[in-house]
């Protein structure tokens, strides 16, 4: 099946909402064979959604102690990712995007290839628009995810 | 979790399997429980703020975004409110599919908060990534469940995240009958689902405690509330017409959380499952009045712990609801209803999962928005959930640090509580090899 990008955030908490911009940037692209939704990260929600497709790209806000706008590339199973555990982790969701790749990984449903991009973010507050720093990694996050992909020709986002 | 000499004092910082952010702090001294706080992080009143001046066509869009899990709550009684300040109603075709919608999202929530947030408390696992390693079919029939409801939202909402196709006066396009009727296959299979899932969660053992709070719902003359215009106790000490909500209930500000706390002038009280279970159980449907029957559930359910029973009733019902209405769809000939914007004050109410969720806008002639009141769930029930907290730690003061703080967030759990779904970003801890 063809490959999925994933973008989650929340554009009322600044630069949370940088997914949700990524998601409007990708579309635009209109990137040939790519389905590019979004999705609010809850976990059974990114197990559902996911189901049946292979190659699998997620794009999120992050935080890593990095300078904001850092946009950092995670590949499931490399042995850099190291998800939060559960119970009392630190994380804002109950269960979120870390907890949908343990879920997958449990379930047997976890697509072939699962690549994470997150954004360090610098502002989560309420409130919209996204910090300069974030705004401007804008075009290189876009361009990492079609890199990624390997799609033919891509349009320019931005 | 840490102790003190003379004292014990349980801090949990982040509540996990809670929708959002919160933190917990307990504190006892010779066995006397001086303090139990739930500090929620919500969004305070920034939605209520960004609000002001912007048009009436854009709350349904811009509150959808408050909450990741009951997006149909607030586009619902945001219509509803600014509706009935034109002075006009949804009716007919067009409000069987906003119930259809709101059944789409009843299922997902509390299909996930059943299975994966509140099941692994009661079964003593720590999360549901290990009750998923021991139960897999179990979760799988959970996710089968869920994903249902998931496509209900997509079919009427247009998509299964903060659907688009909500507007005042109904909605941008109606779903054709014919895909809606597809559907019905799943449903079915979903409703025996539902069934099945009561008699499982009937198994589990619940603590003993009963909380005297009043239970408070919104009311519908003839079905199971999720929207209506009247609001009333389980008691019937109170039957007011939503314009009337905040003559009677109000907020307020407490020092250690920055969410507003529900204040009724007369007392403690709930709302959600418990509060509509109790005001409006012989509206249930067949179905879900049957499962009810077969668990020996019957009106004021005082046991915190077993709303995830009548959570699972009120699956039941939600399937079998999306099937009578799909089973019943005639197209509607219009998708929406017009408007005409006039200076006023509108009221709105409807059920969210978790509980009534009141909206309130003072509009002026231009159809733009002066001001408006938001009144969620989760701050209503805050000081029942402290109250319980108080008294379960008092009940449980035998029990070791670790096994009293699992029983506290259990408790919390108890009311599904969506303090602020409203950041979604992720921590990252990268090792280097």
């Amino acid at each position: 099946m063809s490959a999925l990008v994933i973008c989650v955030g929340n554009p009322y908490r600044h630069d949370d909402g940088v997914g949700v911009r990524a998601y409007e940037l990708l579309q635009q692209a209109e990137l040939a064979g790519v389905s590019v939704v979004e999705e609010t990260g809850e976990s059974t929600g990114l197990v559902a959604r996911w189901a049946g497709h292979d190659e699998v790209i997620l794009v999120d806000a992050g935080h890593a102690d990095s300078p904001p706008g850092t946009i950092h590339r995670l590949e499931f199973g490399d042995g850099r990712w190291q998800a939060p555990a559960l119970p009392g982790n630190a994380s804002t969701h109950g269960l979120g995007v870390a907890e949908a790749m343990q879920l997958g990984e449990v379930l047997d449903q976890l697509p072939q290839r699962l690549v994470l991009f997150a954004v360090e973010t610098a502002d989560t507050s309420s409130g919209v628009g996204l910090s300069p720093e974030v705004e401007a990694a804008l075009p290189d996050l876009v361009t990492a995810v079609i890199s990624e992909l390997d799609v033919a020709a891509p349009q320019p986002a931005h | 979790m840490s102790h003190r000499t003379g004292g014990r004092i349980l801090n949990v910082k982040a509540l996990a399997r809670v929708e959002g952010e919160g933190a917990l702090h307990v504190a006892v001294r010779d066995n006397e429980v001086l303090d139990a706080k739930l500090q929620i992080y919500e969004p305070p009143r920034f939605f209520e703020a960004f609000l002001e001046g912007r048009d009436f066509r854009e709350p349904p869009d811009i509150t959808a975004r408050i909450c990741g899990i009951c997006p149909v709550a607030y586009q619902m009684s945001s219509c509803t409110a600014i509706e009935s300040a034109f002075g006009v109603s949804v009716e007919g075709q067009l409000a069987e599919l906003r119930r259809l919608l709101y059944c789409g999202e009843w299922i997902e929530s509390h299909v996930l908060h059943i299975y994966m947030l509140h099941a692994p408390d009661f079964l003593g696992y720590p999360g549901a990534i290990e009750m998923a390693a021991e139960h897999r079919d179990l979760v799988q029939r959970g996710l089968r469940m869920k994903k249902i409801g998931n496509q209900l939202m997509e079919l009427v909402g247009g998509r299964a995240i903060h659907p688009v196709n909500v507007r005042i006066g109904g909605f941008y396009s109606s779903p054709d009958p014919e895909r809606m009727r597809e559907m019905l296959p799943d449903l079915r299979w979903a409703l025996d689902a539902a069934q099945e899932t009561v008699d499982w969660v009937n198994t589990f053992s619940f603590p003993a405690y009963e909380g005297d709070w009043e239970f408070v719902s919104v009311v519908q003359p003839d079905r199971y509330p999720i929207m209506g215009d009247r609001i009333r106790s389980a008691s019937g000490v109170l039957d007011i017409p939503v314009a009337e909500f905040l003559d009677h209930f109000s907020e307020e500000h407490v020092a250690h959380s920055n969410a507003l706390h529900g204040k009724w002038d007369r007392g403690q009280y709930v709302v959600g499952p418990l509060a509509r279970f109790a005001n409006a159980q012989d509206q249930l449907p067949p179905g879900a009045a049957a499962a009810a029957d077969r668990v020996d559930l019957h009106g004021e359910v005082r046991n915190p712990y077993k709303s995830i029973i009548v959570r699972a009733i009120e699956v039941v019902a939600a399937y079998e609801e999306a099937i009578r209405i799909i089973e019943d769809y005639v197209r509607p000939t219009a998708p929406a209803i017009p408007v005409r914007p006039r200076a006023s004050v509108g009221h709105g109410v409807s059920e969210a999962p978790r509980g009534l969720l009141y909206h309130r806008y003072f509009l002026k002639d231009d159809g733009s928005i002066d001001s408006c009141d938001i009144v969620p769930p989760t701050a209503q029930n805050q000081p029942a959930i402290e109250h319980d907290l108080l008294h379960v730690v008092e009940d449980n003061l035998s029990l070791s640090d670790a096994d009293l703080t699992h029983l506290c967030e259990q408790t919390i759990r108890n009311y599904d509580p969506c303090i602020s779904c409203a950041t979604h970003f992720l921590e990252i801890r990268r090792v280097d090899v």
